[in-house]
């Protein structure tokens, strides 16, 4: 143990892991901060280079853009009442009014600090129930696999936002793109077309740099004529001691937003951001900042605020950090980006699940302090983000798609040295960008690609092994836990809905009722 | 999410994208059933790579014909509700198909307390650059230069070489985008060159050479 610990402390401290590290922290803060810009899209743009590098430092850029990402994006929802990633939507009509109130480096700080300590919950989370899991699952067989990859696929649809039948087609798109290629029984192709380079399937790195790079562009060029922004004015001094003021007297919030962060994000195909848009709806409605005892309407507002976004900040991040629990131990993806890094894994011949706690454990801690250290960086890296977030906010647009395009034709290149990658970039983007207008949500169509080959594999594996005896799937008592939560995890689609309406309400009603609660 | 008026009828709208979506999950399903029923079977009556090809085809055309009809009832419902409601002004559906990616403001409520600094009160530090948008069918001549450009880029690296071609593909984006031309050839020439020198020299990708073999 403490030798697995000795090496990877050397391997995160090697000269190209830290430089890695510093760089993307860099590029996770740009990118999380620019409106529009999410941390997915920035995960897919750092693939191609991830491609190229050891598997630590691959993975140290993924979590530490991942992390900057998700707190960048709370930059523009102050300044500009436009949330930077999805998950900052929960919060964004506080932290602008905050910015209003002349309290908007107060707002940002408390955001920081709450993301670092929640992200921190988070990885110790991580550290601590993956191992155990991975155990559980050492004891799993094909039927056992399948289930989970089921729950997964099941967990991507119900959580889509909006329409869960249009996450169901989103994910049958992907189920069918990842069928593509010569299949598992009899190496019969399938959807190739004649063309022998696409017997070895859709490369998942192509696929995902269509759907979230090029369809950005896409929808970008298109767009209507849009209004030119003014950004606000922020005095960046003297934030430090109000903000550790706030986060002090916050700090069951932040407690609590950590461990709904850390559950929500911790089921597969759920996902930092709806891990704060639950955070805040109980940060909401459990609230007793009052006006009174020497605090006016106005300053309450504020106060209650500031303890939203307490409890919310630290949920996305702690939810970004847990994400990596299913990933780790069943090798199934909690969102998008820890789909994406699957896929970076299985290129450098890692699979991620319950071998990793045998065979690799140092590549896993190494993992385990990326992560302690990617939120510990955030907190110098964040506060200098907030004292220069308005010249970020500047960066032209016009400049940065021409960028994207570039490298995501660079990235699709690299990857075979070959142009059927471009041309498959160029058709998922053309598809994100139909998807998206169609209010189709693209993360079931990633889970689908990732997750699919697992399911069909060990699906054929147990039908093949026991002559199509299907009630095999049925009578092994792992089996009949798993089916037990994927069963609970459909019924659990009225109560997620509810708790969404009830978020989106509470929104809604604090502009409505003003500030008055209990005020008379 | 306008104001609708107050003896609504079912918004036309969703239900119409969502027949659009329904018809076309349907008739992917209709394809892929049968080129799934075409492969080999691993022996007689046992089918091997066509099973989940059909599988999931049946789920497309499962979840093609529910997505227009749970919109059509949704619609039905909520136009029932609010006709009882009365004239009770528009309100907001909670929004239907946004993606976990693409999101918009719940609502997008205006939140005017009492003692709120009005944004117009705001000091201002600098403009944020979101206007690359246009307007009319320039829009789709911007879609256009950027799809093409990119068949463009593969046609022509070969014989131009990587520099050149993606220098020239980013600075017609960029320009596509009306920012000035300086700008656009700053960025078109910076972003190949770094590019260039980043994946031949520190990742050793081997970029397409043409003109400028041996340098």
């Amino acid at each position: 143990m403490i030798q697995d610990v000795e090496s990877a402390l050397l391997l995160v401290a090697d000269p190209t892991t830290i430089l890695v590290v510093v760089l993307s922290a860099v590029f996770g803060l740009v990118i999380g901060a620019l409106p529009g810009m999410t941390a997915t899209l920035a995960a897919a743009l750092l693939v191609p280079f991830t491609f190229f590098l050891d598997p630590v430092p691959a993975i140290a850029a993924i979590i530490t853009m991942s992390a900057m990402a998700i707190f960048a994006g709370d930059i523009p929802s102050a300044l500009l009442r436009i949330p930077g990633t999805p998950s900052s939507a929960a919060y964004t009509e506080d932290a602008f009014a905050l910015t209003r109130n002349g309290k908007g480096t107060i707002g940002l700080g408390i955001s920081l600090v709450a993301s670092v300590l929640g992200g921190l919950f988070g990885s110790v989370l991580l550290i601590f129930v993956s191992p155990i899991l991975g155990e559980f699952a050492l004891r799993f067989t094909s039927y056992e696999y399948f289930w989970v990859a089921v729950l997964g696929l099941t967990a991507a649809v119900i959580v889509s936002k909006g329409s869960q039948l249009k996450g169901g087609i989103a994910l049958m798109a992907g189920l069918l793109v990842s069928t593509v290629g010569l299949d598992v029984t009899l190496g019969h192709p399938r959807f190739t077309f004649g063309q022998e380079q696409l017997y070895r399937g859709v490369d998942f790195i192509a696929a995902m740099i269509g759907l979230f790079g090029l369809s950005e562009v896409l929808r970008a060029v298109t767009a209507r004529r849009g209004d030119s922004m003014p950004i606000p004015k922020m005095e960046g001094r003297g934030t430090i001691r109000p903000t550790l003021r706030g986060i002090w007297r916050n700090r069951a919030r932040v407690g609590s937003g950590s461990v709904i962060g850390g559950v929500v994000g911790a089921l597969p195909g759920a996902g930092a951001d709806i891990a704060a848009w639950i955070a805040y709806a109980v940060t909401r409605s459990t609230s007793r900042v009052r006006p009174g005892r020497g605090r006016s309407e106005k300053e309450a507002a504020d106060d209650q605020r500031i303890e939203a976004i307490s409890g919310a900040s630290s949920a996305n991040n702690a939810g970004i950090a847990s994400a990596y629990v299913p990933t780790l131990a069943f090798g199934i993806p909690g969102d998008t980006i820890t789909a994406i890094l699957i896929g970076v894994l299985l290129v450098k011949g890692i699979t991620p699940g319950p071998d990793l706690f045998l065979y690799q454990t140092d590549t896993l801690y190494s993992l385990y302090i990326i992560f302690i250290v990617a939120n510990l960086l955030l907190l110098p890296l964040g506060f200098l983000l907030i004292r220069v977030s308005g010249m970020v906010l500047r960066i032209p647009r016009s400049i940065l798609m021409g960028l994207i395009v570039a490298i995501s034709i660079c990235g699709a290149f690299a990857i075979n040295n070959g142009y059927l990658e471009i041309g498959l970039m160029v058709l998922f983007g053309v598809m994100g960008y139909l998807f998206e207008k169609g209010g189709i949500p693209l993360a079931p169509v990633v889970l689908g690609i990732v997750l699919g080959p697992i399911v069909e594999r060990n699906f054929m594996q147990s039908v093949i092994k026991t002559n199509w005896d299907l009630t095999q799937f049925f009578t092994r008592p792992i089996s009949a836990v798993l089916i037990v939560l994927v069963v609970l995890a459909i019924a659990s689609v009225p109560l997620m809905g509810w708790l969404g309406r009830r978020a989106e309400r509470a929104v809604s009603r604090q502009g409505a009722e003003g500030r008055t609660p209990a005020g008379a | 999410m306008t104001a609708a008026d107050p003896i609504s009828t079912p918004p036309r709208g969703p239900l119409r994208q969502n027949l659009l979506i329904g018809v076309l999950s349907v008739l992917a399903g209709a394809v892929v059933i049968p080129y799934g029923a075409s492969m080999p079977y691993i022996r007689e009556g046992i089918p091997g790579p066509g099973l989940f090809p059909m599988m999931i085809g049946g789920l497309l055309i499962l979840f093609g014909v529910l997505l227009p009809l749970s919109t059509w009832i949704g619609a039905r419902r909520e136009g029932r509700r609010r006709h009882r409601a009365g004239a009770g002004g528009g309100a907001a559906a909670p929004g239907d198909g946004d993606g976990s990616e693409a999101f918009a403001l719940p609502g997008a409520a205006v939140q005017d307390a009492d003692g709120d600094t009005p944004v117009e009160a705001l000091e201002t530090a600098g403009v944020m650059d979101t206007d690359v948008g246009s307007d009319g069918p320039r829009r789709w001549i911007n879609g256009a230069i950027l799809l093409v450009g990119i068949l463009a880029y593969v046609l022509l690296a070969p014989v131009l070489g990587f520099p050149i071609t993606m220098a020239l593909l980013v600075i017609a984006i960029v320009r596509s985008l009306r920012a000035s031309w300086l700008a656009a050839v700053l960025t078109g020439v910076l972003a190949s060159l770094g590019l260039w020198g980043l994946f031949e020299q520190v990742l050793l990708v081997q970029l397409p050479d043409g003109l400028i073999r041996g340098f």
